[in-house]
């Protein structure tokens, strides 16, 4: 629900020409956090525990 | 402690987004919206927007095929690099966090790419490089370094693909849909996505389970190769957002 929202926000936010750089950000920054969030989950919870 | 974390993220979270300025909803947009009409109503305009769209149809469609390839290939995926090929769970993961990688590198060139290419040909290209990345997958022969090498680079690539045609397409549909029906629009792509997605595991299992791991992925290989047709013989290819006049 909130994605669909999230996209349907953006082309408000910015101009049709930066349509496209908008998404990018966006996707970059989910990118590094769904990459970098279950890695620090793991070492939060402690290295012996990490394996999947 | 970790769940305490995740709450308070969500929290900032929803601090920051109150500090978005949207700026109210244009009056006109209530009474075209139709939402008056209920939520069945929406539900089938948005279903008549996308599916009668000379370049959105074919785009739903390629994305629909491809969320379908795309499950099935990853449930596959588990089975065959721990079983068939044998790689340590830790491998296994750094193999799936180079996919992070590159789709990191993807949404970093995607906005050049779109710009030189056009938002169609840019998703055509994103389509384009996913069997060639399955297709590496497949011929990786066992769990020596130098196979695990290949598969964290056929990772890094599925990964690249999927960071080139994600803002490509999210921009395109995004410059082409009338203001009021964003929402309609957004909400049929995903729910049919989504069901192609759950449709495409279940399906990639029993294949898994009927036909063995590599001939599954073979299967997924050919059904990336459709979605990517789809948009080489519609007008979608070479199109730019650009061009088309919002409505």
């Amino acid at each position: 629900m909130s994605v669909a929202a999230e996209q349907s926000a953006v082309p408000d936010l910015v101009g049709r020409e930066q349509l496209v750089l908008a998404n990018a950000r966006l996707g970059q920054a989910r990118t590094v956090a769904q990459t970098s969030g279950p890695a620090a989950a793991g070492s939060a919870r402690g290295p012996g525990s990490a394996r999947r | 402690m970790t769940l305490l974390l995740t709450a308070g993220g969500r929290l900032v979270s929803a601090g920051l987004l109150a500090m978005v300025a949207m700026g109210p909803a244009p009056a006109r947009d209530r009474g075209r919206s139709g939402l008056d009409g209920g939520l069945t109503r929406s539900m089938g305009q948005g279903l008549a927007f996308v599916y009668r769209h000379r370049t959105l149809a074919p785009l739903a469609l390629s994305t629909h095929v491809w969320f379908l390839a795309n499950s099935a290939a990853m449930t596959v995926f588990a089975l065959y690099a721990l079983r068939h090929l044998g790689i340590s769970p830790a491998l296994y993961g750094v193999v799936l966090a180079c996919a992070g990688v590159g789709g990191l590198a993807g949404a970093l060139t995607a906005p050049w790419i779109a710009r030189s290419l056009g938002e169609g040909s840019t998703v055509l290209l994103g389509r384009t490089l996913m069997p060639l990345a399955w297709t590496t997958v497949i011929l990786v022969p066992d769990a020596s370094a130098g196979s695990v090498l290949a598969l964290a680079g056929a990772k890094t690539l599925y990964g690249l693909a999927m960071g080139v045609e994600d803002p490509a397409e999210a921009g395109f549909q995004q410059s082409v849909t009338p203001r009021g029906m964003l929402g309609r629009m957004n909400s049929t792509m995903r729910t049919a996505n989504r069901g192609c997605g759950a449709a495409g595991a279940v399906l990639g299992g029993a294949a898994a389970g009927a036909l063995g791991l590599q001939e599954t992925l073979w299967i997924t290989v050919a059904v990336f190769v459709v979605a990517a047709l789809i948009i080489v013989f519609s007008p979608l290819r070479g199109a730019r957002a650009a061009r088309h006049a919002p409505l």
